[in-house]
């Protein structure tokens, strides 16, 4: 038998990858999702989301504050030339937007936002309504 | 970005990084989406023709678990192998990350690369 081993070939765990098939397949997934991916963290007084954008610099990433809403908007360029000879592309560019709506009023005038390893951070602080308030029994 | 998750015989899972795959007449350039991996929590084998890419994702980039209060995706670590058979110099690697963005460069071997023939005229 005549067997070619090129790059294209990839050594994926067959137990897993079976799983993996029917676990996507059998029933409807109903959460569309949209990208980019966010995970919301509560930390006491603080609100913190983390948003997974490779590939996605500073300067094409536009976030705003409205109402009780995060609004994520940008653009991941393509960092290939027109001439790159692909043997495999998996990977997408192209702009998003996405809106996350949070939990709890924040204070407007505290917001961080870093963006590192593809990751973007951002921290919000609870407004003060929002702060537990401990209620006195007399 | 799709999130592929695979189940490996260790039953731990892990997130398979989407790649894009170029050539060039000296090498193949690998690039692998690893968002939240930084340098040193990256890991590249070659061995028996085999090529493993491995990134961990890392901690600062987690909050606990038990602050979790909205969650769209799973933050495994990466693992992807290839099968690249005895085509790349493997010496001459060269591996870096960036925006959490792997760049591998693969150099082929010299007899891969194309050679010109010459044609003698009589």
């Amino acid at each position: 038998m005549f067997y070619t081993y090129d790059i294209l070939d990839d050594v994926l765990k067959m137990t897993g990858a079976f799983e993996k098939y029917f676990d996507s397949n059998l029933g409807r997934n109903i959460t569309r999702k949209s990208y980019p991916y966010v995970n919301m963290y509560e930390k006491d007084d603080n609100i913190v989301l983390n948003c997974i954008m490779p590939g996605v610099n500073v300067e094409d990433i536009n976030i705003e504050l409205i109402d009780n809403s995060l609004v994520i908007k940008g653009e991941r360029k393509a960092d290939s030339k027109d001439n790159d000879q692909f043997i495999r592309k998996e990977r997408n560019d192209g702009v998003f937007h996405k809106s996350v709506k949070l939990p709890y009023d924040v204070d407007r005038d505290n917001v961080n936002a870093s963006l590192k390893d593809g990751v973007l951070i951002i921290e919000l602080v609870k407004s003060e309504e929002a702060k537990p308030k401990r209620i006195e029994i007399k | 970005m799709n999130t592929e998750v695979v189940k490996n015989n260790d039953n731990k899972s892990y997130i398979i990084p989407t790649v894009d795959i170029s050539e060039t007449d000296d090498s193949f350039i690998l690039k692998a989406d690893m968002p939240g991996v930084k340098k040193d929590d990256l890991d590249i084998v070659i061995d028996n023709e085999e090529l493993e890419i491995k990134g961990k994702f890392s901690q600062a980039y987690l909050g606990n678990d038990d602050e979790l209060i909205y969650q769209e995706y799973k933050a495994y670590d990466y693992y992807r192998k290839f099968n690249i058979g005895n085509n790349i110099d493997n010496d001459k690697v060269i591996a870096e990350i960036n925006q959490g963005i792997l760049n591998l460069t693969l150099p082929k071997r010299e007899k891969l690369k194309p050679k010109k023939i010459d044609i003698k005229s009589e």
